[in-house]
């Protein structure tokens, strides 16, 4: 079975990139793997020939003076403050921006109800929920929420049994039997 | 930080001392002298315009490498089909391992200056991608994991391709010579 580490491996170790744990691990590998040595070699060899070619290279002296003056031609410049530090301080700008969606969402008026009338009848008619309708909702929706997590089914109101509608009976006639029936 | 005009003339001058080293990996990647100029002085300009995006805890080398090799990239993606790369063939533009050379006697300098030009040489031959993995390690000190980003390619990708690279470069150097 071949227990020898992968290639990639070999070249984190080549070129320093490998944590101390692992390349420990390599090396007491090395010490017993005369083809992992040799590929190591191999790899070294690589970056020493790297080392023989200088990193810098002259540019020409008309290059350079064009890179001056294009350089010097160019304007300061800076970015809007708020760029800025919301650059530096990114989790305060994010922190920032969640409040005021979450104060928007909040202070934005209900979407309202709307009634529209069957038939031809006046134009429908807007309400607006109350501050404290929207209370008595929330109110009414945390109870429920309560009963369902403590599992109390008994707390839970049943729904009554409704007749379905039959063919004499308008809508209107309909309704007012199906609020009757939930009122009790 | 480049709005006060002190600073300004600061960083235009810090980015000019780039300049040799910019355009020594921009000549290796697309292989023209001239291209490579007009790349550098791209490079640093647009390292001045954007100034502002940098971000201290990285390298500020690695981050100018990186405006160069994506410059390089373009280029080499939209050259024309008869700029393929050519070092080989004409001049050192790279004065490859004159400084190293220039302090040794005559005949080791000879030695060590043509191997270096066979360097050159074989890191020219290269496949595109897998010399500029090593150029990008080796000249803008970028760990792998940073290369595999630029790059867009996985890690196991660029390091294979830095292991055929290196082991190609490693075959010019005799094995007793380390």
């Amino acid at each position: 079975m071949n227990t020898c580490p992968r290639e990639t491996d070999w070249v984190l170790y080549a070129t320093g990139e490998l944590d101390a744990v692992r390349a420990a691990e390599l090396r007491v590998h090395l010490a017993s793997c005369q083809a992992c040595t040799h590929q190591v070699a191999s790899l070294t060899r690589g970056l020493a020939a790297l080392e023989m070619i200088d990193r810098d290279a002259p540019m020409r002296a008309e290059a350079m003076d064009a890179l001056r003056r294009r350089l010097a031609a160019e304007p300061a410049r800076s970015q809007p403050t708020i760029l800025v530090l919301a650059r530096r301080w990114p989790w305060a700008a994010a922190a920032s921006i969640l409040l005021v969606v979450t104060l928007a969402w909040a202070l934005w008026p209900a979407t309202p109800t709307v009634e529209i009338a069957i038939g031809s009848g006046p134009k429908p008619v807007i309400h607006y929920p109350t501050d404290s309708a929207i209370q008595d909702k929330l109110t009414e929706m945390s109870i429920m929420v309560d009963i369902m997590e403590s599992n109390d089914r008994s707390a839970v109101p049943t729904v009554p049994a409704v007749a379905p509608r039959s063919q004499d009976m308008d809508l209107e006639e309909y309704y007012e039997y199906l609020n009757s029936q939930f009122d009790t | 930080m480049t709005g006060c005009p002190n600073q300004a003339d600061d960083a235009k001058t810090l980015l000019q001392s780039y300049a040799p080293r910019i355009y020594g990996l921009l000549v290796r990647l697309v292989g023209r002298p001239d291209v490579a100029e007009d790349l550098t002085q791209e490079t640093l300009l647009r390292a001045f315009r954007s100034l502002d995006t940098y971000r201290p805890q990285g390298k500020f080398q690695a981050w100018i490498f990186r405006i160069a090799v994506n410059l390089a990239r373009d280029w080499i993606r939209r050259r024309p089909r008869d700029s393929a790369v050519s070092l080989d063939d004409g001049p050192d533009p790279a004065g490859a391992g004159s400084a190293v050379a220039a302090e040794m006697p005559p005949d080791a300098a000879m030695t060590l200056a043509d191997r270096a030009k066979r360097v050159e040489s074989a890191l020219v031959r290269l496949p595109q991608a897998d010399r500029e993995v090593l150029l990008m390690r080796y000249y803008g000190d970028l760990p792998f994991k940073d290369i595999a980003r630029a790059t867009g390619e996985p890690l196991g990708t660029v390091l294979a391709r830095a292991h055929r690279a290196l082991a190609k470069l490693g075959d010019l150097i005799p094995e007793d010579e380390l």
